[in-house]
């Protein structure tokens, strides 16, 4: 495990990691901090929006276009024995980063709330079923943008998934939250979960025969 | 001259659309600095690439080192360094990742070694800085580090010497007779190259390539005895262009490269006689082969 | 050390010849090694196949041998025969004294002065 994480680490930047590892998710916190104190409001909508769109449009420094066609990039992994064991290591702990980053990040919004309170306006966002599905939202959204966007290396096509992902993301969460049919919250978690599992599968998977298949002729 | 070897290849077959690389047998000399030579589209970056495991799908047999491991037996690879004309590393890396990263992929990795290569080779060794942005020339010392900052028994450097200027070339050289020196006779060095006359004062065996096959190979000093340079007069250029391996023309005479054991057939000529360099004897094996016209 | 890189004489030769004129001059002694080849090749700058050829030839006259794993050492250099290496030494450099004397028209009887001259002068 702990060589999974280093080569996780090992694998994204200095900025990458100061800037998303811990520069984003402190600010989120606070911005919900102060909500919180002034006015029991939420930023959970925004934290949303903003998560989904930095993942994606931060993705392109780690993993970009490592799907590509013709991606042969990995000489230096391929010459080592550990290579595809380094690579996979990295694709699954960027998604497991990923998730337990925004479990943390909702987890402790929803705490705020329960803390300081919250508005009726804001209170329909922090129920654990409304918060299972800010995490979930964002988590698969921004796996579904990382891995569509890791296709190509343009960088115009990365920050379309980026701000794609994060509209769509924002929308749905209204609409989950929005409380116009009664059992819709738990089907959206529902069907979420499902496509974060899928996609994260997917993910993983794709990246992988991408690579490995640069040892063989096409 | 009887030596060991560090790689044995048998019967090594790749084929591409148009290109075939077919190697009944091949053998790199252990406690040395082999050269590969030839044109481009030759086959030299395929052949080393099956050798380091970059590409998994030929034909063939390959041993390594004294027990004749396949690269599949694991720790092979852990005991080769590896340079390359390719993309080597993710374009996102940045130098102090590379290192972060050399140490997980290599056990034998040393960080105080690659830092001191860094600065040795004055590679901007900057947090913030992308393999990307790197010059060619950085980007190749780069590799060169990492390579040189492991416990390896056999490099096998792709082209480490066209990205260089002539200064660092030196500095390469330098860097292999050390790699050699130390291993006292247990290390070897395979590498290509098209600037044969830089490498040649540290290239012991040469190994020719055309098309794909081995047209050419020997330790240089045999070489050197095998062929020789002849030079003459342009009276007598008719004749011995049926004896020579190349000959050019001029108005003022002839010079041309000859097999020593045809050099009797020249009898009665005024010729004078020189031994050749490597990239004299490789230039001349390769016109002979090329379908350069 | 010096090697001529243009100087016609194939590099493996002058190592040669450097060495046996310091083995035959005592410089080297009976049971010394000579340095390792892959280092001497590192100081030199040269290829190792080169500094081999060279010491495979000294092998090949006798001066040293081979072991297996250590390198070559220095033979005990029969006397008799060192003389005569010595000997062929200086008949050669004579005779390209008289060739020299003979271009700028000295008499036998200059020559043979200068030589005790040259002796009475002691500067060897």
């Amino acid at each position: 495990m702990k060589r999974k994480i280093r080569s996780y680490l090992g694998f994204t930047s200095f900025w990458y990691k100061l800037l998303l590892l811990l520069v984003l998710p402190v600010l989120l916190l606070g911005i919900q901090v102060f909500a919180s104190v002034v006015f029991q409001g939420t930023v959970i909508p925004l934290s949303i929006l903003v998560l989904i769109f930095a993942e994606i449009f931060g993705d392109t420094f780690v993993l970009g276009g490592i799907q590509e066609k013709n991606s042969e990039k990995m000489d230096y992994l391929k010459t080592s024995p550990r290579g595809m064991k380094v690579m996979k290591s990295v694709l699954v702990m960027d998604l497991v980063r990923r998730f337990l980053a925004f479990v943390v990040i909702f987890g402790l919004s929803g705490l705020m709330m329960l803390v300081f309170g919250a508005t009726p306006g804001a209170e329909k966002m922090a129920g654990p079923e409304a918060l299972l599905l800010a995490v979930l939202l964002t988590y698969t959204l921004s796996v579904l943008g990382i891995f569509l966007s890791r296709f190509g290396s343009l960088l115009w096509i990365n920050m379309l998934c980026a701000y794609a992902g994060a509209i769509v993301g924002l929308v749905l969460f209204f609409i989950g939250t929005g409380g116009m049919l009664p059992l819709l919250l738990p089907l959206m978690n529902t069907a979420m979960g499902i496509l974060a599992v899928g996609l994260s599968i997917l993910t993983v998977k794709i990246a992988m025969m991408k690579v490995e298949g640069s040892y063989y002729d096409k | 001259m009887n030596t060991d070897s560090v790689i044995k290849a048998v019967n090594l077959e790749k084929k591409f659309k148009g290109f075939e690389l077919s190697i009944p047998e091949m053998e790199i000399p252990k406690g040395f600095a082999t050269a590969l030579i030839g044109e481009n589209g030759a086959g030299k970056t395929t052949l080393l690439n099956l050798l380091t495991g970059i590409r998994l799908d030929f034909k063939g047999e390959i041993g390594y080192f004294d027990k004749r491991e396949k690269l599949s037996d694991g720790k092979v690879q852990e005991r080769i360094g590896y340079t390359g004309p390719n993309s080597f590393f993710l374009p996102n890396w940045t130098v102090n990742q590379v290192e972060e990263i050399s140490e997980l992929l290599f056990e034998n990795f040393h960080k105080d070694r690659f830092e001191k290569l860094c600065e040795e080779l004055s590679i901007p060794f900057k947090v913030t800085k992308n393999v990307k942005d790197l010059s060619d020339g950085n980007r190749m010392k780069l590799m060169l580090a990492t390579a040189f900052a492991r416990d390896t028994e056999l490099l096998i450097l792709d082209e480490p010497a066209s990205p260089l200027d002539p200064l660092m070339r030196d500095k390469l050289c330098d860097m292999i007779r050390e790699y050699l020196d130390q291993g006292n006779g247990s290390r070897s060095v395979f590498f290509s190259t098209h600037n044969i006359a830089d490498m040649e004062n540290v290239t012991d065996y040469a190994i020719i390539l055309e098309h794909g096959n081995i047209v050419e190979q020997g330790f240089v000093e045999e070489l050197k005895e095998k062929y020789v340079i002849v030079k003459g007069e342009a009276g007598d250029a008719q004749a011995a262009g049926k004896v020579l391996f190349t000959i050019h023309k001029g108005s003022y005479g002839f010079e041309g490269i000859c097999l020593s054991e045809k050099l009797d057939q020249l009898a009665g000529m005024d010729v004078s006689v020189e031994t050749p360099t490597l990239s004299q004897i490789s230039v001349a094996v390769m016109k002979v082969h090329t379908s350069l016209k | 050390m010096k090697l001529l890189q243009n100087s016609g004489v194939p590099i493996y030769q002058q190592i040669a010849d450097q060495l046996r004129a310091e083995i035959l001059g005592g410089k080297l002694k009976e049971g010394d090694y000579l340095p390792s080849i892959r280092g001497l090749a590192k100081d030199l700058k040269i290829s190792v196949i080169t500094t081999m050829k060279a010491y495979e030839q000294l092998e090949a006259e006798g001066l040293v041998t081979a072991v297996q794993g250590k390198g070559f050492y220095i033979n005990a250099q029969d006397s008799e025969m060192l003389k005569e290496q010595h000997m062929r030494r200086v008949e050669e450099a004579l005779l390209e004294a008289i060739h020299a004397a003979k271009i700028a028209g000295l008499t036998d009887r200059e020559l043979r002065e200068t030589l005790a001259a040259l002796q009475d002068e002691k500067i060897f």
